[in-house]
């Protein structure tokens, strides 16, 4: 389990290593076409839009794993440490009922959109960019369940007094 | 039921529920209440992508966290202590806009004060400054700086309100220029008594300036590329990366191949935590409107205020307290679709509303209980909270009298727009 995750992790940095590199790249090139041979792709924008968002859920797929989502822990410090624990806990729970929610309609969305069919641009469907949304939250999911079982695990060790 | 809902989600977000989970929940339950199939809100959520500006966003993002982790705030340090350490309350000059130019640079996202602190306060207490003053010092200058182009904040209130964000560029300027001024001010009050060890040297500032040449000159790509009408933001953020690179890789070579994956990460994990808020604020707030709520809002304040004046100290206090619990980023996203319209309907001008919104987010950087500047601070530096925000004390009536200024003053913010 910990070796998949780690290998995921790995794949997940090169991934965004190259979003934000093909970004970078690419708005460049845009930029030079535009101003020195005055023409440029006219789909480029729509590409380099849906990039961002690919670089925006990837990372804050990240983030779930690393805790670092931006969020307002007043309640936990003012709770001594069980109290802290268990509302980890729900916290957890809620954040994966959520996530399962969301899973749900952005499964939807994507398959309606399949049917309906519309196109990005030229060739490429629009629905093969929306993929990303039910596919973050998964990953999310997995994270929110990873972090779920680990504090449960601590919680439980800490009953049993002190760590094994 | 719904009221219980909506105690039952405030207390998840104050327990640490990540914003957005708590947001989503919110739109998605009120959109199960009306009926609408919850595939909606991923449509409002796809919105995003409809946006050009937050290719920006990530671009200046990443030049951001490139320069963090370059030298070029010991090159800052060093020349602004060059031209300025002479003087009485040099230091503390030096200080404040070291700060602001490095968190305007680097996107106001907290690594000012990590990355500058542990140089500055050792030098201020070297030169027999007082330590609480120091302290206050450095924590209230951590956020300074969010009103000079390109930080992020200021290209967020862009994104959400659909302003022209050039024109918001220039609007920031004089009263992130006033704000600095009024405290350096204070710093040379302050000061008076300092050591000035440091004597001033023509070489010295020659040196200084030639090794920080290549940094000194991003603010005037940045600004050439947008105001001389060569590049859209967008643009100007992909050649701000493309220079900040060629200047950091290949002539200072302090960032290497090695390092770049790991600031790739940490780039798309922050820009990736502010934009699935905002995608879900978008979608919230499609209900809110849906149900009219910004409309009764407004109302209810037409009944009970009508001068422009009183709005306006209303909401500073709403923004001072808003500052205090949120930070800056979810605070624009979900607070800012809700004011437009009440600011509009009492003629408030829209850019001049961004200026004054970013300055009460500024000060709440810096107040308790959980400013998030307070928190860096208390961590570098190893102190209490409670110390930390005695010491900011003097600095936050210092920004609470700017505020006042720059609200009640528009043309301080206006004066370079068409």
């Amino acid at each position: 389990m910990k070796q998949l995750e780690d290998f995921f992790g790995r794949i997940e940095k090169w991934v965004l290593f190259f979003l934000l590199g093909f970004l970078l790249a690419f708005s460049l090139l845009q930029i030079v076409l535009r101003n020195f041979f005055s023409t440029g792709f006219v789909w480029g924008d729509s590409l380099l839009r849906n990039t961002v968002l690919w670089i925006s859920f990837l990372g804050a797929a990240r983030a779930t794993a690393e805790d670092k989502h931006i969020r307002i822990d007043l309640l936990p410090r003012l709770l001594p440490t069980f109290g802290a624990t268990l509302s980890s806990l729900i916290i957890d729970l809620f954040s994966l009922f959520v996530c399962i929610a969301l899973i749900l309609a952005s499964w939807r969305f994507v398959m309606d959109e399949r049917v309906s069919g519309g196109f990005a641009f030229s060739q490429v469907p629009l629905w093969w960019f929306e993929v990303i949304f039910p596919f973050s939250f998964a990953v999310m999911l997995v994270r929110f369940g990873i972090h779920l079982g680990s504090t449960a695990m601590r919680m439980i060790r800490s009953s049993k007094g002190g760590p094994s | 039921m719904t009221s219980l809902l909506v105690v039952l989600l405030v207390i998840f977000a104050l327990s640490g529920a990540p914003l957005f989970i708590v947001i989503s929940a919110a739109a998605l339950v009120s959109f199960y209440f009306l009926g609408v199939d919850l595939s909606v809100v991923i449509i409002e959520m796809y919105r995003l992508a409809a946006n050009p500006m937050l290719i920006a966003l990530v671009l200046f993002a990443f030049a951001g966290y490139v320069l963090a982790e370059s030298g070029a705030s010991h090159r800052l340090v060093r020349l602004s202590s060059a031209v300025f350490g002479r003087m009485p309350g040099g230091l503390a000059i030096v200080t404040l806009i070291v700060c602001a130019l490095f968190t305007a640079l680097t996107g106001a996202s907290g690594v000012t004060i990590v990355a500058l602190g542990g140089i500055l306060l050792p030098a201020l207490l070297a030169d027999a400054y007082p330590e609480k003053f120091s302290l206050g010092l450095i924590t209230s200058s951590g956020s300074l700086g969010i009103l000079f182009p390109p930080s992020l904040p200021l290209i967020i209130y862009g994104v959400v309100t659909e302003t022209n964000i050039p024109d918001l560029f220039l609007a920031g300027l004089a009263p992130g220029l006033f704000i600095v001024l009024l405290l350096s001010l204070y710093g040379v009050y302050r000061g008076k008594g300092s050591a000035q060890h440091a004597s001033f040297s023509f070489a010295n500032l020659r040196t200084a300036a030639r090794e920080a040449s290549w940094e000194m000159l991003l603010p005037l790509i940045v600004f050439g590329g947008i105001f001389g009408g060569f590049l859209v933001l967008s643009e100007a953020a992909a050649v701000t990366v493309f220079y900040v690179l060629l200047v950091e890789m290949a002539i200072h070579r302090e960032i290497t191949w090695r390092d770049m994956p790991s600031i790739v990460l940490k780039t798309a994990m922050m820009v990736g935590g502010i934009i699935v808020i905002l995608g879900a604020s978008l979608a919230f707030n499609s209900f809110l409107i849906d149900q009219q709520v910004p409309n009764r809002i407004l109302e209810l304040m037409r009944t009970y205020v009508q001068s422009k004046y009183v709005f306006l100290v209303i909401l500073n206090i709403f923004l001072l307290i808003v500052g205090c619990i949120l930070d800056i980023f979810s605070a624009l996203v979900i607070v800012v679709p809700l004011i437009v319209p009440l600011a509009a309907s009492y003629e408030v001008n829209i850019i001049h509303l961004g200026i004054i919104f970013l300055t009460n987010l500024q000060i709440g950087y810096s107040t308790p209980p959980i400013g998030m500047n307070l928190f860096i601070a208390s961590l570098r530096f190893e102190k209490s909270i409670i110390q930390l925000s005695l010491a900011t004390l003097p600095f936050l009536i210092i920004l609470l009298a700017a505020l006042a200024i720059i609200t009640f003053f528009p043309p301080l913010s206006l004066m370079f727009l068409r």
